[in-house]
């Protein structure tokens, strides 16, 4: 009886999460298997716990809460990737940097319709945030899209201040660059 | 005089933070001169739009995804 129970359980968990928790996942990991796969290993890390689990929260706030651990494992895991500072965007003429030729902003994201192209948008920004090295990309996510306090955003990835906002503007440069090729050349 | 590497940074450290005085000045200024400049400022506040606003949810498991995983937890 207690397993035809838990099995009940399970299968509500499923309908009512998954797809909550398989989004939370894919922005922050955008690998479709993967994912899915972090979102199977929460359930079954939230069934092995279910004792544990007092009931003190919302069972969805409680699997998010496992799913954001597993999500940083898998970063800590993947090594950081190529990254990109501003000499890649310009050159040095005497002491000053000037903007390069071929890089340039030509003032362009503003044309982009975000109310129109909301879902597209969606799928390119999500390709553009997951080839951002890791540190960089989970800095953005809290900062740009969960809009933390800046202060809370140092403290919890522990960087200074003016490391962050050095994070902040380089993950912007490249993100400006990866939106404007994917949006305008692709 | 700031240079486009200082002034690019002063631009998406602006749009968050309060700059000093002089920062803002020099940050100004330099949008006087510089064209690509001004057109970072625009597309750095493009982007944070854009990214505030794109829909970020649109992935779902499938049907077949999440018997899988139904199958997979009653193991």
């Amino acid at each position: 009886m207690a397993e035809q129970k838990e099995k009940i359980n399970t299968d509500e968990w499923v309908d009512l999460y998954a797809d909550y928790l398989f989004n939370y996942c894919i922005v922050r990991i955008n690998d479709h298997e993967l994912a899915k796969d972090l979102v199977q290993d929460t359930f079954i890390a939230g069934i092995q716990g279910l004792d544990k689990f007092e009931g003190k929260s919302a069972v969805k706030t409680w699997l998010v809460s496992i799913l954001k651990r597993k999500i940083i494992d898998f970063w800590r895991q993947k090594e950081s990737r190529k990254t990109d500072n501003f000499s890649y965007f310009a050159s040095k003429n005497g002491d000053n940097y000037h903007w390069d030729e071929r890089r340039k902003p030509k003032g362009l994201l503003a044309d982009i319709d975000v109310e129109i192209h909301n879902e597209e948008l969606g799928h390119v920004l999500q390709d553009c945030i997951s080839v951002l090295p890791s540190k960089w990309r989970q800095i953005f996510i809290d900062k740009m899209i969960d809009e933390k306090d800046s202060e809370e955003v140092c403290k919890v990835h522990d960087v200074s201040p003016s490391n962050f906002w050095v994070i902040m503007h380089r993950a912007k440069l490249q993100m400006r660059e990866c939106l404007e090729k994917r949006w305008f050349n692709d | 005089m700031i240079d486009c590497k200082e002034a690019a940074y002063l631009v998406d450290k602006g749009q968050f933070e309060k700059l000093t005085f002089w920062k803002k000045l020099n940050l100004k200024f330099h949008s006087l001169m510089c064209d690509i400049c001004r057109k970072y400022a625009k597309d750095s506040h493009a982007l944070s739009h854009i990214v505030k606003h794109a829909d970020l949810n649109t992935s779902k498991l499938s049907e077949k995804e999440k018997v899988q995983i139904k199958e997979e937890l009653a193991k």
